[in-house]
């Protein structure tokens, strides 16, 4: 089994890469952050500062958490379209008599490889994340008692779990449906079906939905001894776990959405015509793609509400960064490398378009129209999240929705979304121009 | 001498046509592919090319229809040369006149059955009326599948939806592609059909297939043979047709250990 587990990943290098690339980037985020905050911690206890003990807890446990919810939802998507495209392989391994359950095995042996090496990968860039981390504590005002990244033995326990753990229960379920896939489907050029939630999907959101409720309630409906500000952060964490939510349940949130906006849209151009279908048809691979850009922008909403109607708390993008730098690190990279791995598919399609008389000007339009789609479905999920957050944790805060809503920095909210735009139509298009380097009827018989 | 179909206007005029693809593994080496072509293909006829298999004939489809660039010599369609199109140029051209039907892969797999049929028309920059859809797809009895994707589709399914695109977006020359490789014998026939009727209505097709029957069908049959025509003989006689390929291949096969 571990010839065919090496002879597989060898075979499948240049689509691992990207697997790879995600979890490395994963991984070092994650493990430099925490390496970050133990050296805070540690340098705070040498010094008696139990001040900055308590806030590199919180601080250093809400990157991570954020970091880890990130690297875990970015990298199952990538393992999952890696899997995907390795479908018919798969199927064939059956036919030929090896049983699903080894299928299984093989490919969570993989991805324990695949965890494994990233993790190794990331030792040297997790000290990086966490100097930069660090110095971006010190910009904020933390003393953080001269503390410096040295190295121990267990930074590299660190990066070898931050590797695996996502790697590993990112790529859980999609290893056990790659398995279950039946053989002459896994051979056919299925689209997306409109699937039903899973089991463990489902319990893993109506828990989600217990937490957005048990927030709520109290957020925005109860007197708190704590006063206004702990049912601001109890309408904060309501928002969070809403957020987490709705990503969650992307295939049935991101795809409607991105249906709806794009039906409003009156034009008869031949190629939105052509992105809107290739959008709507591989619904799985749309949403992929819209998920890393929509959960940073998400995130970073929730945050500046909050920065807005915290007292003496601020919202600009230096504090964004500080918590949520990370996020954005792996939700691009995550965001890029789904555009990268869906290529394949995407040239087949324009190659018989090209075939039926496209020119390249077509071509090219209609993938940068994708990328105008993708980022219009993150840009819309984010200003429902925000709408969202900015109502009920003013109701928490009670203060006038449309005030706060007023102050906050749109700016960086439309600079953060024109990136997004500019990120996924650039990479859109630059894959368009490598694919019409390839002559059409040689992508069509690959 | 280009080797043509005496009296009958030419819609494709291949003039030492040589075609050569780099040798995997060996960059600077050239496995050479066509050798010379020089070929009349009739407008408004059914024209079949057949051959043993790496005899080229698929190449030869593909550098007549533009998909493929020869190395040397000139390809003219419809009059025009269009190795000396820029690739705007050549899109255009194809979307107005040429229509494709290949093995397989020929439908844009996110597109609807109705709009892979309208599809040539728009990326030409006009619209077919809806009621030219439906009637191709009638004709061709796919009308119950005008809002499926490609992959609800059985593989002669497929097939009929690329000659429904041909029936409704009459272009002047079809290029077919092995169009029943993958078919069963029912679901080939009906293709056959359609391709054999395409020619009353104004189009010409040029059709590559293997198999001597549905080579038979053709008005004429080019034999291919290690990337030469070999033979042109009339249609109608699949057993001739058989002989020919066989002739071909032994030929090449006598060549190939003299060589």
């Amino acid at each position: 089994m571990i010839r065919l587990v090496l002879a597989d990943i060898r075979m499948q290098a240049s689509m691992w890469l990207w697997a790879l690339l995600c979890a490395v980037v994963g991984a070092a985020c994650v493990a430099g952050s925490l390496i970050a905050m133990f050296t805070s911690i540690s340098a705070a206890q040498s010094a008696g500062d139990s001040r900055v003990v308590s806030a590199s807890i919180a601080l250093g446990g809400n990157i991570v958490f954020f970091t880890v919810i990130a690297a875990m939802g970015i990298i199952s998507s990538t393992v999952g379209l890696t899997l995907t495209t390795q479908r018919r392989e798969h199927a064939l391994w059956v036919i030929l008599g090896i049983p699903r359950h080894r299928v299984k095995a093989i490919l969570r042996i993989e991805l324990i490889v695949l965890g494994l090496v990233a993790g190794t990968l990331a030792i040297a860039p997790a000290y990086l994340v966490a100097g930069i981390t660090l110095k971006q504590w010190a910009v904020t005002g933390l003393d953080l008692n001269n503390a410096s990244v040295a190295f121990h033995a267990w930074h590299v326990c660190i990066s070898l779990l931050a590797g695996i753990i996502p790697c590993v229960l990112g790529g859980w379920g999609v290893s056990a449906r790659a398995a279950r896939t039946p053989e002459m489907r896994a051979f056919r050029d299925a689209t997306d079906s409109a699937a039903k939630p899973g089991i463990a999907r489902s319990i893993f959101a109506l828990c989600l939905l217990a937490g957005v409720v048990g927030m709520w309630i109290p957020g925005l409906g109860l007197e708190l001894v704590g006063g206004l500000a702990q049912r601001t952060a109890f309408a904060f964490a309501g928002n969070l776990f809403l957020i987490c939510l709705l990503l969650l349940m992307g295939p049935w949130v991101l795809t409607p959405l991105m249906k709806l906006w794009t039906a409003l849209v009156p034009s008869r151009n031949v190629a939105w015509h052509l992105a809107v279908q290739s959008c709507r048809a591989r619904a799985a691979r749309s949403v992929t793609t819209v998920l890393p850009f929509a959960l940073s922008l998400s995130l970073v909403g929730l945050f500046i509400v909050m920065g807005n109607v915290m007292p003496n708390s601020t919202a600009g993008m230096g504090d964004v960064l500080v918590v949520l730098g990370w996020v954005f690190v792996v939700a691009w990279v995550g965001g890029l490398a789904v555009i990268a791995l869906v290529g394949k598919e995407r040239g087949r399609d324009s190659a018989l378009i090209s075939v039926a008389g496209a020119g390249p000007g077509v071509i090219a339009q209609s993938a940068i129209l994708e990328g105008v789609i993708y980022a219009g479905t993150a840009i819309a999920f984010g200003a429902l999240t925000l709408t969202i957050t900015g109502f009920t944790i003013a109701a928490g805060a009670r203060i006038d929705a449309l005030s706060l809503f007023a102050g906050i920095p749109w700016i960086i909210l439309g600079t953060l979304a024109l990136a997004t735009l500019v990120t996924t139509c650039l990479a859109l298009a630059i894959q368009s121009a490598l694919a019409t380097r390839t002559i059409a009827v040689r992508a069509l018989r690959t | 001498m280009p080797q043509n179909f005496k009296s009958l206007t030419p819609c494709i005029s291949l003039r030492g046509v040589n075609m050569g693809f780099p040798s995997p593994g060996r960059r600077r080496e050239t496995t050479q592919v066509l050798h010379d072509i020089s070929l009349d293909i009739p407008e408004g006829r059914l024209t079949a090319i057949v051959g043993p298999s790496g005899s080229g004939k698929s190449t030869l489809l593909l550098c007549a229809a533009g998909l493929e660039q020869a190395t040397s010599g000139s390809v003219k369609v419809l009059g025009t040369n269009i190795l000396e199109l820029n690739p705007r140029e050549l899109a255009a051209f194809r979307s107005e006149n040429i229509g494709f039907v290949f093995q397989e892969y020929n439908l844009v797999s996110s597109l609807s059955v109705e709009d892979n049929i309208a599809l040539p028309a728009r990326l030409a920059g006009h619209r077919i009326p809806r009621a030219t859809v439906a009637e191709a797809m009638s004709r061709l009895g796919i009308s119950k599948l005008a809002r499926r994707r490609p992959d609800r589709l059985s593989g002669g399914e497929r097939q009929r939806v690329a000659i429904a695109r041909v029936v409704a977006n009459q272009p002047r020359i079809v290029f077919a592609d092995e169009p029943t490789g993958a078919l069963d014998l029912k679901s080939g026939h009906v293709v056959l059909d359609w391709l054999q009727a395409l020619p009353a209505q104004g189009t010409s097709v040029l059709m590559v297939t293997h198999d001597p029957h549905a080579a038979a069908r053709a008005d004429h049959v080019v034999v291919l043979g290690s990337g030469r025509v070999h033979r042109i003989l009339p249609g109608g006689d699949a057993q001739a047709v058989g002989e020919a390929v066989l002739a071909a291949q032994a030929e090449d096969e006598t060549v190939g250990s003299g060589s």
